[in-house]
């Protein structure tokens, strides 16, 4: 990957220049870090005309190291008003990479609904009047009828109507959907008119490995232990909903808008139910690869009593808060919560806590499963609650007066209620990237038996250590289940270590990773700072530290000095 | 094993589906005397698969199959292959910090 490709909509132009030296080595989301570091005034309006949209694949991006094809997304945040990175899995970071892109830079503003497309040396752009307005299940069905064998980026109506909970969806090989859903940024796509933007990577110079029998070594070993790892059988029979079970028996579980850790109906709706379900139904999977070389398959197929898809890729996160956080016991009802997301193009943890919040304001009743997908389908017609929820669960709780809205810098917590994982408290609080548990999820282990989540001492190393370790990882392309395995033997660092090297023919320090993943969150951190944000942004919304969570009473009792060492040297 | 308080014992995940394969519940109720007994005894008591059970989650904290178990205690078998990035301690984080001869400030459990 050696050009970055600049895409001007104001003046419907393209360019390619080498990678500059500033940039070499760097992919994902360290690459989407720094070019927004650079070229987007921190203070600047997100939806306006100076805010770029970069996609970036991963250093490690369309190699043969597994679970390479997660795509880094970047631009400002219109949700946050932080600097933002959201990444997805699918095909067309490992499409992007097979051009010789390290990056797409998109900016300026289109005048009119555009599609862009990308293939081999050349860019051109296309009217899309007639996608605009379309979900996203039905602009990819026309996409891919147009377009075969691409990979495709869509907007949905959410981020056309400029809504602050919009994602980004990226299509996988199969054209199932995936999305880059935190932050908004679909909103900014939408904002610049950009309807899709396809990948053609025909013709496409490949990527160069400058050692490539160092790296097939390498590799070689890092892949065999992940496939050796336990995690990878849990995940495929289980899904991510595997945790639902787990948070409810350690009274973790965000339930009834993050005022309880324990639902009733938690049995109807984690892995084990959702296992169930998937070995009884028509076409179901519960195994599927949503990239190229995944040798995880924690997706699934959920398909209805009828057989036909409701959606691919549900996850703990959506079960939980769409789920218990919602006092819903209902998987099909969340399955069809999760199409209408992913049609509408918006982030299933924004808007599924938007609707807990809702449903404290009294505007929705507890528990009513088919009230959730309908809330999200009515921002096809503009109702006034489903533009609310899509702009996410600060701005519902917000308008609807409640005063417990789980947010951190306006985006919204993760199924985990931080009053018993602290340590996944302390990262929702001082994240880069608003409450977001991708930056740094510590959950106890039965492998780590010394840990103890709900102790509020020294969670600060723990999320320090793990912002730093998951920014590598993201910059590296790599799913971040096919991480978790490396956790658990030091010496495998050096071989992610070695692959890296082997693929960019430089040697690197040891501790390359943990120093990549740091610099990272720093830069992010300082694009946040100029932006207006400081310490006092770096706290949980004061309803953790001060209602008692139910049962067990917990607090989030980690000192303000605790979270601020995070970032401290 | 003396019949005293009883305690409700959960299995997830494989355990979960061994236990219905048998046709039994993933959830029962046990007695467990008043010395307590060990997670592993249990474990055998409810002929679940040694191999298969990466540790027990008593009253929230997980533990190995040595914890001893009281009466009244609130016991949860986790099986292998539960995801989460929470093995750092053994992992890359415990060899970062013996590199640096620091030690690791995190209570036990």
């Amino acid at each position: 990957m050696t050009r970055i490709l600049r895409i001007n909509l104001t003046r419907k132009e393209s360019s390619w220049d080498v990678i500059p030296e500033a940039y070499s080595g760097m992919g994902g989301r360290g690459l989407s870090s720094a070019i927004i570091s650079a070229e987007v005034p921190a203070m600047t309006d997100a939806m306006g005309p100076d805010n770029i949209i970069v996609l970036a694949p991963g250093i490690l991006a369309a190699t043969t190291f597994p679970n390479n094809g997660r795509l880094s997304v970047g631009g400002k945040s219109p949700l946050t008003g932080t600097i933002k990175e959201a990444n997805a899995g699918g095909a067309a970071a490992q499409k992007i990479a097979r051009l010789g892109i390290a990056a797409v830079i998109i900016q300026g503003v289109s005048t009119e609904p555009v599609t862009v497309v990308i293939k081999n040396d050349e860019v051109t752009f296309h009217s899309a009047a007639s996608l605009w307005g379309k979900g996203n299940f039905a602009a990819v069905d026309l996409l891919k009828e147009e377009y075969p064998g691409t990979a495709l980026i869509t907007v949905g109506p959410a981020g056309e109507k400029g809504l602050k909970a919009s994602a980004i969806i990226v299509t996988t090989n199969d054209y199932h959907l995936r999305a880059a859903a935190r932050g908004g940024l679909g909103a900014v796509l939408g904002a610049k008119k950009v309807k899709a933007v396809v990948i053609d990577d025909t013709g496409g110079p490949g990527i160069v490995i400058a050692e490539p029998g160092k790296f097939k070594d390498a590799s070689k070993k890092v892949t065999d232990l992940i496939l050796k790892h336990p995690l990878i059988g849990g995940l495929r029979a289980f899904g991510t909903p595997l945790l639902v079970g787990l948070m409810n028996e350690m009274g973790g579980l965000a339930t009834k808008n993050f005022s309880r850790g324990k639902f009733e109906g938690a049995e109807k709706i984690g892995g084990e139910a959702f296992a169930k379900v998937l070995g009884e139904r028509k076409n179901a999977a519960a195994a599927h690869g949503c990239m190229r070389g995944c040798i995880v398959q924690c997706s699934q197929i959920y398909t209805d009593e009828q057989g036909e898809v409701i959606t691919t890729g549900l996850e703990f996160e959506t079960v939980g808060l769409a789920g218990s956080n919602c006092e819903v016991d209902d998987l099909d009802a969340i399955a069809r919560f999760d199409r209408a997301c992913d049609d509408l193009g918006l982030d299933t943890i924004d808007v599924a806590c938007a609707i807990g919040v809702a449903m404290e304001a009294g505007r929705i009743p507890w528990g009513d499963g088919e009230k959730l997908a309908e809330v999200v389908k009515s921002i096809y017609t503009e109702d006034q609650l489903g533009l609310l929820v899509g702009n996410g669960c600060t701005a519902t709780g917000k308008a609807l007066g409640v005063t417990r809205i789980p947010t951190v810098k306006g985006q919204a917590l993760s199924a985990y209620d931080p009053r018993i994982l602290k340590g996944t408290g302390v990262t929702y609080a001082t994240s880069t990237m608003g409450a977001d548990h991708t930056c740094g999820n510590a959950i106890p282990s039965p492998a780590n038996p010394g840990y103890d989540a709900s102790s509020p001492k020294g969670q600060n190393e723990i999320s320090a250590f793990l912002q730093s370790y998951f920014a590598a990882i993201d910059s590296l392309g790599m799913c971040l289940f096919a991480s978790l395995p490396l956790l658990d033997a030091p010496d495998l660092q050096q071989h992610l270590v070695d692959v890296v090297s082997a693929k960019l023919g430089i040697e690197l320090p040891p501790g390359y990773v943990m120093e990549m993943g740091r610099s990272v969150c720093c830069q992010e951190r300082e694009f946040n700072k100029l932006a207006g944000f400081g310490p006092k942004d770096d706290r949980l919304p004061d309803f953790f530290s001060k209602e008692r969570l139910i049962p067990g009473g917990s607090l989030f009792d980690v000192a303000d000095e605790d979270l601020d060492k995070v970032y401290a040297d | 094993m003396t019949t005293q308080t009883t305690t409700t014992v959960r299995m997830f995940g494989a355990l979960h589906t061994i236990r219905r394969e048998r046709g039994l519940e993933p959830t029962v109720e046990v007695s467990i005397p008043p010395g307590g007994c060990a997670a592993c005894d249990l474990a055998r008591e409810l002929d679940l698969p040694r191999e298969k059970i990466e540790a027990v989650f008593v009253n929230h904290l997980a533990y190995s199959l040595d914890h001893v178990i009281q009466p009244g205690d609130r016991v949860a078998f986790v099986p292998t292959g539960i995801p989460g990035p929470h093995r750092f301690l053994l992992g890359i984080y415990g060899a970062g910090l013996e590199n640096k001869n620091q030690t690791i400030s995190v209570s036990s459990a």
